[in-house]
């Protein structure tokens, strides 16, 4: 079952091109990573896809009854707010229908739990941007989680993130994926879709190219993208 | 004393009313602004509210029956300062709004234009106008102590309803502010609330405008957040923050301003400035102390 698909897309800004004649489908089940050198309009991608961002040219195919989580990359998010990190989960409750109306507890719990989840529960209280790097990547985790996603996208993850929490966040990932959510990730270390993803695209000259994970991973591929 | 104090009320109810209702609302609809990133926009949009209701009175004479009414009274009547002050925010937000969906950044050198025009154009008509000296001192400075009944009611109408507007539609505001591409994803439709957060601000800063003057405005709309801010952990506490120390602000004005015999609204908001700087002061000796989380 295909969830998103974009056709013939041009992708960009008025009267920036960032991305041209992109063909590209996320089916369910898929683990898709993304990644190109710093520019080459990952974020503009994933805001294509997530329809934030309207197309320059072709189309955007969403399947039917499908729900999106999204982890922004975090340098995008504003650091004024005084949230606190229960505030920031709760966020991912909303819907259109009730949002004038109060959160049924039912959803307040499964935020609850998403926050277990990402073992961040205790800090429920704390401000948001008093936390490191690793662990707003996990409450955001979390956030996305409680909205239920059918396809969860993720912005860089793993950036400023250490080793351990690194591999919290990707064993987190692949529970997701286990559980039937299709997952499209975007990193700048390879080596984190080794035995995962199952398929790979990479953002080179403008262009949305398929690679092999072997490609990437030898040195004069990674080079070849990253540059 | 008492008979004293009983004096002063009966003289000054309205117009104390009236700063209390200010000094609770006004620093919530600051906060969001100053949370929205939209500080100069909270400056700017007083000043051409000013200016809208500078050019209503300059118009008044073209309305017989309005202005015999001022003339019967000494002052014009109140709903129709407030539709120009009200008039003169709105379009003036509008048409921020709409440049800043055309255009990425830059509308910090606008809104200083802006800025600049709307002050000149509030002295021009204000002095072009046909009213008395006294008057246009008055409405510039914010010489609250001339607000009557009607004037109350005006504000008191306005206040509450777009306090009830804000608190319903505060998490989808607030969610819009804070990560837009998240309440595009939940499908959130994000220019509906966001026309619905400038016309609440429109309609409170030209009441706030015409009632009690464009300095308590400005000052009561960003002193009490940006003191508020880096000493709360929540989003209620930062709310409830802001009133209070807008609450405290016009509260201690009142003995101050009539000890003092000075207008009223600077009175209140270099209160509300030194206030301000004691709170923030206070909040970082807090945090140097150790961890509060
Ligand atoms: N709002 C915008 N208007 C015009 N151009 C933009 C805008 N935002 C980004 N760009 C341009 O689009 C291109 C892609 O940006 P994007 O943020 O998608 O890159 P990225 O791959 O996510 O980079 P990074 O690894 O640094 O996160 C860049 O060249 C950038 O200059
Ligand atoms: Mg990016």
């Amino acid at each position: 079952m295909t969830l998103l698909a974009l056709q013939q897309a041009c992708i960009g800004y008025p009267g920036v091109v960032v991305l041209d004649d992109v063909n590209l489908a996320v089916e369910a089940g898929d683990y898709v990573g993304l990644v190109g050198a710093n520019g080459s309009g990952k974020t503009t991608l994933l805001r294509t896809l997530l329809g934030v961002q309207s197309l320059l040219e072709g189309s955007l195919q969403r399947g039917s009854d499908f729900r999106l989580g999204y982890v922004p990359q975090q340098m995008n998010l504003d650091s004024r707010f005084p949230l606190s990190v229960w505030e920031v989960v709760h966020m991912g409750l909303f819907r259109p229908g009730n949002l004038l109306t109060r959160t049924p507890p039912a959803d307040q719990a499964f935020a609850e739990s998403c926050l277990e989840r990402v073992q961040m529960a205790h800090r429920r209280q704390a401000l948001f941007h008093s936390l490191s790097g690793g662990q707003k990547q996990r409450v955001l985790m979390a956030r996305a989680l409680a909205a239920k996603p059918t396809l969860l996208l993720l912005d860089e993850p793993l950036a400023g993130v250490d080793a351990k929490a690194s591999e919290i966040v990707m064993e987190l990932l692949d529970e997701v994926h286990q559980e039937g959510c299709a997952v499209l990730l975007v990193t700048h270390n390879p080596l984190h879709l080794r035995d995962r993803a199952t398929s790979l695209w990479v953002l080179r000259h403008g262009k949305v190219e398929a690679a092999s994970l072997q490609d990437l991973l030898s040195p004069e591929g990674l080079a070849a993208v990253l540059q | 004393m008492k008979q004293l104090l009983l004096d002063y009320w009966y003289l000054f109810q309205d117009p104390f009313i009236a700063s209390l209702l200010v000094g609770i609302i006004l620093p919530l609809i600051g906060g969001l602004l100053l949370l929205r990133r939209a500080v100069f926009l909270g400056v700017a949009v007083p000043q051409f509210s000013a200016a809208g209701l500078a050019i209503g009175l300059w118009l008044l004479p073209w309305w017989p029956g309005l202005w015999q009414e001022f003339l019967d009274h000494g002052h014009p009547e109140m709903s129709y300062m407030f539709a120009f002050a009200g008039g003169g925010a709105v379009l003036a937000l509008g048409a921020f709004s709409w440049w800043e969906s055309r255009h990425r950044g830059g509308t910090e050198g606008l809104l200083a234009a802006g800025f600049a025009v709307a002050s000149a154009m509030s002295l021009l008509f204000l002095s072009m106008g046909p009213l008395g000296a006294n008057l246009v001192d008055a409405v510039l400075k914010g010489e609250i102590l001339y607000l009557d009944h009607h004037g109350l009611i005006v504000l008191a109408v306005v206040l509450s309803l777009v306090s009830v507007i804000l608190l319903a539609a505060r998490r989808p505001i607030l969610l819009i502010a804070f990560d837009p591409d998240l309440a595009a994803t939940l499908g959130v439709p994000r220019t509906l609330f966001e026309r619905l957060l400038w016309l609440c601000v429109g309609l409170s800063v030209g009441a706030g405008v015409v009632t009690v003057g464009p300095v308590l405005v400005f000052g009561l709309l960003f002193l009490p957040p940006l003191a508020a801010r880096g000493a709360s952990g929540s989003m209620p506490g930062f709310f409830i923050r802001c009133s209070l120390l807008g609450l405290i602000a016009v509260l201690a004005s009142w003995p101050l301003c009539l000890w003092l015999e000075q207008p009223y609204g600077p009175t209140a908001v270099l209160l509300s400035g030194l206030l301000a700087l004691c709170f923030h002061g206070i909040s970082r000796l807090n945090i140097a102390k150790g961890p509060r989380y």
